[in-house]
């Protein structure tokens, strides 16, 4: 596992780089709370903002091909948000183009598919994709402060 | 994740109540199928799910906790909640899930519900 921290006024950044393997999704989550604590999100936000992650991470372990071994995170702290980014080195991926399941459908789904997704676009506030062939995909996860929380960080 | 089994005899019910400690992820989730499922195919039917210490769950844990309805429903038993933290319920009541399996504020509340629907 690598970390490494930057900080200049109003913006800071972490990265945390983790094996590919689902041992290491309770890694992530410690260091999504752990900053998403410190901007002033609450703990329904933090639980929010661990699933993402969570299942973005997720996502790359049971969809990427080929095997890229790690994935790293990007968090940057702004004044009003929360910058998730999630990378790996695997081939064109993104789940966004997947079509995004109704609760109900998923609820009658004998497979139970689809919720994964579901959290995704419902827990964060911004949700993109972006891939290149020499560095692979990025999922960019964006959660806002809520006016309260972003008064308290000033 | 650690997990602890009691078994109670309820009315004329045989109820199983597992206490779950800790995170229910991709990684860890397959640790509780296991016990439930050994316990589903002894012919357990009502399950109480203890989350009183349980932090955090991921789409893998709530699809656990929705095929175990299914299956137990289907068995004319059930699956009910208790002890849920505040934030995690809140999420189970975004996504959803509060529609289908019912959360109890006790032990007690659950047998209760078990009496009443099975």
């Amino acid at each position: 596992m690598v970390f490494a921290m930057s900080s200049e006024p109003g913006k800071s950044s972490v990265v945390v780089e983790v094996p590919e393997h689902p041992a290491y999704l309770s890694v992530v989550r410690q260091a999504v709370a752990s900053i998403a604590r410190q901007m002033g999100f609450d703990d329904v936000e933090i639980l929010q903002l661990q699933m993402a992650a969570d299942e973005a991470c997720s996502n790359v372990m049971e969809h990427g091909r080929p095997k890229s071994g790690k994935i790293k995170l990007k968090f940057q702290a702004l004044p009003d948000k929360l910058v998730m980014q999630v990378r790996d080195r695997c081939g064109r991926f993104s789940p966004l183009e997947r079509g995004l399941p109704d609760l109900d459908s998923y609820f009658r789904s004998p497979t139970g598919r689809g919720l994964g997704l579901v959290i995704l676009r419902n827990f964060v506030d911004e949700i993109r994709h972006s891939y290149r062939p020499n560095s692979g995909n990025t999922l960019s996860l964006t959660k806002y402060l809520s006016g309260e929380e972003k008064k308290e960080r000033r | 994740m650690k997990l602890s089994i009691e078994k109670l005899q309820a009315n004329d019910k045989s109820v199983q109540i597992v206490k779950v400690d800790g995170y229910l992820d991709a990684h860890t989730f397959p640790g509780l199928e296991r016990v439930l499922q050994k316990l589903m195919n002894e012919g357990e039917r009502h399950i109480i799910l203890d989350f009183a210490t349980l932090d955090y769950i991921s789409s893998a844990g709530l699809g656990l906790l929705l095929g175990v309805q299914r299956l137990t429903s289907q068995q004319m038993g059930g699956l009910k909640i208790i002890n849920m933290q505040e934030p995690v319920h809140r999420v189970f009541d975004v996504l959803g899930f509060s529609r289908v399996i019912e959360v109890c504020a006790s032990r007690d509340a659950a047998i209760e519900a078990f009496r009443r629907t099975t």
